[in-house]
């Protein structure tokens, strides 16, 4: 994955850090920044950005940014490189 | 017999060695029998235990997957973690409350004393609750293997401490096809020696002092309840990561890599940081399963949900010690703590910047201020009672307030100041501290790696190990795990 990836920006919008730090692997366990808080918060911001609802089952599936996107993918709202399926709007729109 | 024992120590190389002369295809199953063999070194009756919560998690991944499109797929999970959490329940709640009177008590009338726990019991169920959580929720596939399963739950190096393993890397972790490999094996050899070091001589040196002091609480002045926690607070720490350390070389050997639960607590910055980085694997497990559905189930709430979630699964964590109000303060406690350190976070940093203030100085004043705050957080834990903590907090305000106003005459604890220090004397124990600490800054920041270090230097530094800690390990057995009865 490269650092354009949408979801990736989106993640280091809501974690206040570089793209470039964010992979598929990274998880709270590996990014301090990815706390409870930052949890809801990008849980909110992907709902918002994606126009989709998180239910408790899928919040607890995302343990990571690659598991992030496997449940974005299987919303169908995600393509492989993590752009929307719209190509519609940018994450830059948001917050 | 725990992993600090020497006679474990003395097996282990024969486990290597049978391990790997025996073909791949049947390492598995040698490798479950060892691990039966090894629970079986603690009372009987605690295996049926264990393989009774083995095969609920086998049969219960299997029947998840078969029955996921059911209309009562969720009851059927609910039934079968349920089922997991029988034992626990059992023998955490029911068996102490049929035998002291849970009502007969101010404090629930438990203490950890009265509990015949089988060894490691919590670890294991919530390896197999984790696993019925994964697969019920696609993360991963149902195990097909009982043999993998079973040593998933009840591997001989982890089953009675942890760390907790997860589902997620459960094929990878038991593959067990792996050759002996040299680097590998004096890693292992390492991080086993420097837990039995950790294990034997630290922990065993803090545990006197502390337990002096909580024995006479009445005849001990505050200022020794301070220390004596000071103490505890390393003991608990050496001790947990020491069995750690043995757990995680023990496994080494065998090619399998098992998570470690300890990385520089008493460094952290914050009461968040201190949570990340105290048995995580733990912490991970209560942070995956109990507070990420808690904060989701309460969204609506906003940043109040976070709250709310983090102090139910710190009061979770906290009965998890034993069933105590003291227990349940300790959650609410740290719960309160690790949100509000995280709300101000922000602001802190903000007014640090304002005023100009040198960032290596704040930084060792959070690592102290954290330390301090999660020392007096932890005589919740090792007071008798929730009465008995309070009266020792009493005492140290009575360093700053009159003693009328402070004390506590039928606590049995003294909040009298003054009086010195009659239990504790200031020896060797400091220069052990000295060294935990820069042992922690060493690993924190990478300053020596192993692998350059000449290899005279490195037997030399084995031999100078091995020679302090086979003393004491021939001398005399091992004290029982702290964390064995949980």
């Amino acid at each position: 994955m490269e650092t354009s990836d949408t979801l990736f920006q989106l993640c280091a919008k809501v974690f206040d850090v570089a793209p470039e730090s964010i992979s598929d692997a990274t998880s709270p366990r590996n990014m301090a920044k990815w706390d409870s808080l930052a949890s809801l918060a990008l849980a909110m911001t992907v709902e918002e950005v994606y126009a989709i609802k998180l239910d408790t089952t899928d919040m607890m599936r995302i343990r990571s940014v690659g598991q992030l996107r496997a449940v974005l993918r299987q919303k169908g709202v995600l393509d492989v490189i993590g752009k929307r399926s719209d190509e519609s709007g940018t994450i830059e729109q948001v917050g | 017999m725990p992993i600090s024992d020497i006679t474990y120590i003395a097996c282990l190389p024969v486990v290597v060695l049978l391990f790997y002369s025996a073909p791949i295809a049947i390492r598995p199953i040698l490798l479950l029998l060892v691990s039966y063999a090894y629970y079986l070194t603690f009372p009987i009756a605690y295996l049926p235990i264990l393989l009774g919560i083995t095969a609920t998690a086998f049969f219960g991944g299997l029947v998840i997957e078969r029955y996921r499109r059911s209309r009562h797929f969720g009851l059927l999970v609910g039934a079968l973690i349920a089922a997991c959490f029988v034992p626990m329940f059992c023998y955490k709640l029911i068996i102490p409350w049929l035998t002291t009177g849970l009502r007969a008590s101010a404090d629930w009338g438990l203490t950890v004393d009265h509990l015949p726990i089988p060894v490691g019991l919590s670890f294991y169920t919530f390896a197999a609750v984790g696993y019925l959580v994964d697969v019920a929720l696609g993360v991963v596939a149902a195990e097909r293997q009982m043999v993998k399963l079973g040593l998933f739950c009840g591997f001989f190096a982890s089953v009675t401490q942890g760390p907790i393993p997860r589902a997620d890397n459960l094929a990878d972790q038991f593959k067990l096809d792996g050759r002996f490999d040299i680097p590998r094996v004096e890693q292992a050899f390492r991080e086993i020696l420097l837990g039995l070091i950790l294990k034997r001589i630290f922990a065993e040196a803090f545990y006197g002092p502390s337990q002096l002091v909580y024995s006479n609480l009445a005849t001990s002045s505050p200022l020794e309840h301070l220390v004596g926690t000071i103490y505890f607070a390393f003991q608990v720490y050496v001790d947990w990561m020491g069995y750690t350390l043995i757990a995680v070389g023990s496994a080494r050997l065998l090619g399998i890599d098992l998570p470690q639960g300890f990385r520089q607590p008493y460094l952290a910055t914050s009461s968040v940081e201190f949570w990340r980085s105290w048995n995580a694997t733990l912490v991970d497990w209560l942070h995956d399963y109990v507070f990420v559905p808690l904060n989701s189930a309460a969204r609506s709430l906003g940043s109040m949900a976070s709250i709310v979630a983090m102090v139910t699964t710190f009061i979770l964590l906290g009965v998890w010690h034993a069933a105590g109000w003291g227990f349940v303060v300790y959650g609410v406690v740290n719960g309160l703590l690790v949100t509000g350190s995280r709300l101000t976070a922000p602001g802190r940093d903000r007014a640090v910047s304002r005023l100009g203030l040198s960032k290596t100085a704040v930084r060792w004043w959070r690592i102290g201020s954290t330390f301090f705050i999660h020392t007096l957080v932890l005589i919740l834990v090792r007071a008798s009672s929730l009465g008995q903590a309070i009266a020792i907090y009493s005492g140290f305000l009575g360093i700053f307030l009159p003693p009328k106003l402070t004390s506590s005459p039928d606590s049995g604890v003294n909040v009298s100041v003054g009086g010195g220090f009659h239990y504790i004397s200031f020896d060797y124990r400091l220069l052990l501290i000295a060294a935990v600490v820069a042992g922690d800054l060493i690993a924190r920041h990478k300053l020596v790696s192993f692998s350059q270090v000449h290899w005279v230097a490195r037997v030399a530094l084995y031999a100078i190990g091995v020679a302090a800690v086979a003393p004491v390990m021939i001398g005399s057995a091992s004290k029982a795990f702290l964390y064995f009865q949980f």
